[in-house]
Parts: C-alpha cells; structure tokens; sequence
C-alpha cells in the first residue's frame, strides 16, 4: 500500500501530531500508515481523508 | 493531563505495590497486597480517564490480538509438552504426575477458555452486522 498522506499534510500545514490527534489516533499509527507499513481500518481511512479534505482513493493506493 | 505523566504515575503505581507487596511477604501478611492491588487498579483507571491524549487506538488492539494468540498458542504448546514429561516421568517422584496433570488441564482450560470468547465475540459481531442489515 501506498499512501500521498505526507504530500496531503504539507498542503495544509499538518504535522503528524496534529493529524493524529484530528483522527484520534497515536503518532506512530500515522507514521506507519503513512509508510504504507500498517494498512489501516476502512474507519480511519476514512477520517484521514477527511482531515485531509481529500477522497480515501485519492490518499491510498493499493497495488498487487 | 499529558501522556508523559500518565506514564510516571503508571511507573510510580507499579514501584509502590512492588514495595507494599514485598514488605507484606516479609509480615506474612496476603490481604495487604490484595487491598493494594485493587486500590492500584481502581486509581490507574480512574487516571486514564484524565488522560487527554490517545494511548491506545485500533493498531494497538490489532497488536494485542496477535500477541494474546501468540502467547496462548506458546503457553498451551510448552504446558503440553512439559505436562506429558512430567507425566512419563512419573516413576522418578509422584509429584511429576500432579504436576504434568496440572499442567495439562490449564492448557485444556486456556484453550476452552480461548474458544468460547472467541466464539462469544464472532457472534456478537455477526450480531451487529445483522442488526445493521
């Protein structure tokens, strides 16, 4: 999986941090979300793409 | 509160009942680290609450998952094996057979255990989805 989340994030100025704490979620589940190491929820997914204002298969990209 | 002192008030917790239950060793005294227990876990629970941070979110539970079935599956493996040696052992003390039949029923109780809740929860999720449908 790969994901645009890094690209997404220095358009609005968000850190992971930040990011985190708008999806309720720990630092380190963006940083591996964001490394394509953890394949998220549909849930969080979802959450992260609207943070992001962005469409979930804007953000995601799975490749096989 | 910050995350960072939910962790020293963990570790602080943690240090006092290692304290309070090795002095009531030495007393001989089993109500004490009892108390101090629950009094610890009521207090740690009641403090997570306070906590604004995330400490744990839906990787954590994955992870958890995984390490409990790891842990069930290394536990119930070895417990079996060291069960049926003690049990051959027998001859050599009759404390071997005891312990091997110990041994060997924890695991069966572990893994019934295992299989009901997570029986009980593959149901209570179709539940959902059905309820949802």
């Amino acid at each position: 999986m790969k994901t645009k989340i890094k690209e997404y994030r220095a358009r609005y100025n968000l850190t992971q941090e930040k990011l985190a704490q708008i999806v309720r979620v720990r630092r380190e589940t963006i940083l591996f979300v964001e490394q394509g190491k953890y394949v998220p929820s549909l849930k969080l997914a979802y959450d992260i793409a609207r943070a992001l204002k962005a469409k979930i298969e804007d953000i995601f990209f799975f490749e096989k | 509160m910050q995350a960072k002192t939910f962790f020293f008030i963990r570790i602080l917790t943690a240090i006092f009942l290692a304290m309070i239950v090795s002095v009531s060793i030495t007393l001989g005294n089993f109500i004490l680290p009892l108390v101090a227990m629950v009094t610890a876990i009521v207090f740690l629970w009641t403090t997570k609450k306070k906590v604004q941070a995330i400490l744990e979110d839906e990787l954590d539970y994955k992870i958890a998952g995984e390490a409990s079935r790891l842990a069930v599956m290394i536990y119930a493996m070895l417990s079996a094996a060291l069960g049926i040696y003690f049990i051959a052992c027998r001859e050599n003390n009759y404390i071997y057979e005891i312990l091997g039949s110990v041994l060997c029923y924890s695991t069966c109780f572990l893994m019934i255990l295992q299989s009901l809740i997570f029986k009980y929860l593959r149901n209570k999720n179709y539940q959902n989805i059905k309820n949802e449908d």
